[in-house]
Order: C-alpha cells, then structure tokens, then sequence
C-alpha cells in the first residue's frame, strides 16, 4: 500500500505535521504565516495536491486551529489548489478546513466559494 | 498610536502582534482587535512589497465620522510611479462593486489562475476586517491608505 511521503515544513515561525489513514491526508498548521511563508506553502501545497492524487485519497484535512495568522499571499495557495479541484477530474477528493477560530472561518468561507461543495469548514 | 517603520518583512507581523494587543487592552473587543491587526499586517505587506525604501508610517486613531465613532488605521508610504498607478487602478476597480463580498469573490477567483502576487489584499480587509477603505496619492507619489471601521 502506498502511503504518503512529503516533506514537512519546519521554519521557526511556522510548521506542518502531516499524516495519512486509509483515505484520508491529515495536515496539521501552525504558527505565523506571513510573507516568509508564502513559498514555502505554495510548494507544499503543490506536493500535497500532487500526493491526493496519487494516492486516490477521499479527504485532505487542514487542521488549522493552531494558525496564529495567514497573510492573504498564503490564501492565495489555497486558492489556486481549490480552484484546481472545483474544475479537475484529477482531484476527486474533498478538502476540509477545521479549525474553532471565528476569524479564520471567515478567510475559509471565501475560499470555499471557489470550490463550493468539494470544501468543507468543521469546527 | 503613531509608529514609523523601515519597511521590512520582519516588522509586519511584528506590529501585526503589537496592535492586536493594544487594542485588545483598550477596546476590550477581541474581535475587533483581531480585525484591526489584520488589516495593518496586509497594508503594512503591501508597503514593503510595493514601497521605495524611506519608510512607512502606521497610525490607528478613533474620529467622529458623521456623528458615529469610527477606528481609523491609516498606513502611509512612498510607492513608485508604476505601483501608484496600480494602486489607483485597484481603487478604481472596488469602487465599480457594490458589494465588498462579491469583489472579495472576483478577487479570490482571479487569485486562484494568478502568477504573481495575490491581489486579495484590499478586498480581505474590506470583507473579513469589514472595513472601509480610501486612499490617496500625492504629487510625490505618497501614498495613503485608510481603513475604516465604526466601533460602539
């Protein structure tokens, strides 16, 4: 069985801890993600899109409740990668945001917008 | 409150932290703070990403607007002709929506096909800070940019 392999990121101010069960990619966010972060997150995201669909996952989980801040350059690579999954069949799986945080919900409701019932923001 | 800063990636989300926490203390609305603070840090990023160096000049106060007390954040620096000119264009742009929401939607939409840069700034503020903005540009090209919001 095939499982995940990608290369967290691990910078003093922000970090990501993933994991896969079954058919589900679980990413764990932390920390401050402003201007130093925003190419790091777009090549993650790129390599996580790419592994979802290798690995015919269902579900990408973004845990996001330990993000202190996320610049609207970070957005934008989320935006790009849900853009890609409202409109390919090459990503057939759901992407779910889950976080407690009021403000953060509001950056995710855009964002769901681009990709409508493919997104999914839990608490 | 009154603070001028070299434009530097280091200092954003610095003064980012700095206003939350002094807002938070004084309006006691943690919200509202959270929201203050974001629009500092996407205003401040655009001054370093499209200032000159000299500068840049953060300053949050609280006015009477039309009878209502309003919390002001006001971020100020010297752009080049060209970013001056996109920034006149982007105001132009939010001005034609009725709707911060839906121009925060084409904004996100266009970001998602983008190269370069996000875009999503201005439109974050005005939907998720729920502020409004304006903006100024001198002969010199200092640029003014104010983000408003009615408190009470």
């Amino acid at each position: 069985v095939e499982t995940i392999q990608i290369k967290d990121l691990k910078d003093r101010d922000f970090s990501t801890q993933t994991q896969q069960d079954g058919a589900v990619i679980t990413v764990h966010m932390k920390g401050n993600w402003d201007m130093n972060a925003v190419a790091p997150l777009d090549e993650f995201t790129r390599a996580v899109q790419t592994q979802a669909r290798q690995l015919k996952v269902e579900r990408v989980v973004l845990q996001m409740s330990e993000v202190e801040f996320i610049n609207s350059s970070c957005l934008k690579s989320f935006a790009r990668w849900l853009g890609q999954v409202s409109k390919s069949g090459q990503d057939p799986y759901t992407v779910t945001f889950r976080t407690n945080l009021p403000w953060q919900r509001r950056s995710l409701e855009a964002l769901k917008a681009l990709a409508g019932d493919k997104v999914t923001i839990e608490s | 409150m009154e603070i001028y800063l070299k434009p530097s990636v280091r200092f954003v989300s610095l003064a980012r932290r700095f206003v939350y926490d002094v807002y938070t203390d004084i309006l006691k609305d943690a919200d509202l703070a959270w929201r203050l603070g974001m629009a500092t840090h996407e205003l401040l990023e655009n001054a370093v990403k499209y200032g000159e160096d000299g500068g840049m000049t953060l300053r949050v106060t609280t006015e009477t607007i039309q009878g209502k007390d309003a919390l002001v954040l006001t971020v100020s620096n010297v752009a080049s002709q060209e970013n001056a000119r996109i920034l006149r264009e982007a105001f132009a742009e939010m001005a034609t929506f009725e709707k911060p929401s839906d121009y925060y939607d084409m904004l996100m939409t266009r970001a998602s096909t983008r190269d370069e840069g996000s875009g999503l700034g201005l439109g974050r503020i005005c939907t998720e800070a729920n502020m409004s903005l304006s903006c100024q540009i001198d002969s010199g090209n200092v640029v003014c940019i104010r983000a408003m919001t009615p408190i009470g």
